[in-house]
């Protein structure tokens, strides 16, 4: 035999095997061909690293302060603690209405109306009330993620700041 | 009657079928959990993390084929999958080597996953060796007996 040949032979019954190789791994349909290991898991609101609370049990929830949501309203979700009378009569542009009262139910029957992949701002009246804590630590709770921060000083604080706001025309 | 023709055939013949059933066994495991043995692979820290998906799908088919050209019988067909065998355990000895040489402690995968956590050190490496020996035994003619 010569050594020509036993190439050639060699050459071909490797490729029959990484034919079939390949193959094998085409019907695996669920697998993709070239797959990095799975890396950390994506966060699930929010891509600011900074707004991490760590423990979503703490009794304590990061604050932000009036300036620092004024520059970020486009990019997070927020949402109002106080009562819906309250959140009709004027709160922050874009803002969802999720009383402290009802957040215990809405979170019982999983109906968040909140994205998961933005960070979340709760805010109530004024600092001292507890309403925007309890909001976000029950909202931090049902979806894990770790991104809710308080909002410093409250509704009044964003108004006397001069800080745009919504609500129904009281002129009438 | 028994004559050295005979033992020699005997001897190849045994040789063949250790070789072919060695590399059957480490291979259908491997086909059967990809995903844990291109975790194994990723553990050597040898080949880029991307190709380990290729590689834990080709390697043991190529384990398969060759085992199955060895046991042909057909002196052509035996003398590549002898080669394309050997080629393979050379490499793994050469990656036995490394990872002893890097101190990486790491589940050899030869098996499969699902085998029993096997170290991978110096015994490894020796059993190979003695897989490319056998090998080299079970690649000999007989269709001429000598």
């Amino acid at each position: 035999m010569t050594w020509f040949a036993l190439a050639r032979d060699t050459l071909i019954v490797g490729t029959a095997g990484a034919l079939l190789g390949v193959v094998s791994l085409a019907v695996r349909l669920d697998v993709p061909w070239l797959a990095p290991p799975p890396g950390p898991e994506p966060t699930a609101c929010g891509v600011d690293e900074s707004y991490a609370t760590g423990a979503p049990s703490a009794p304590e929830l990061p604050r932000i302060p009036v300036d620092d949501l004024g520059r970020r309203l486009d990019g997070v979700v927020i949402v109002d603690a106080r009562s819906a009378a309250a959140f009709a009569d004027s709160h922050i542009p874009g803002a969802i209405s999720l009383p402290a009262d009802d957040i215990d139910a809405i979170v019982a029957s999983q109906s968040l109306p909140l994205p998961i992949d933005r960070d979340i701002v709760a805010y109530c009246d004024r600092e001292g009330d507890i309403d925007a804590l309890y909001v976000g630590l029950a909202i931090d709770a049902a979806l894990g993620c770790g991104r809710v921060r308080v909002l410093d000083g409250g509704f009044t604080a964003w108004v006397a700041a001069k800080s745009p706001v919504e609500g129904i025309d009281r002129s009438g | 009657m028994v004559d050295r023709a005979h033992v020699r055939l005997a001897i190849v013949w045994a040789a063949r079928i250790v070789v072919a059933v060695t590399f059957a066994v480490a291979a259908i495991p491997k086909i059967d959990d990809m995903l844990g043995f291109a975790e194994d692979i990723r553990a050597y820290q040898v080949f880029p993390v991307w190709s380990s998906h290729a590689i834990a799908a080709i390697v043991p088919m190529i384990e398969l084929v060759g085992a199955a050209a060895i046991l042909s019988g057909k002196d052509r067909w035996v003398r590549a999958g002898s080669v394309v065998l050997g080629v393979l355990t050379v490499a793994f000895i050469a990656l036995i080597a490394s990872v002893i040489a890097r101190g990486i402690d790491l589940d050899c995968g030869c098996f499969g996953k699902q085998a029993e956590a096997e170290a991978v050190g110096w015994p490894t490496l020796w059993r190979d060796v003695a897989l490319l020996a056998a090998i080299g035994v079970a690649a000999q003619r007989t269709r001429k007996l000598w």
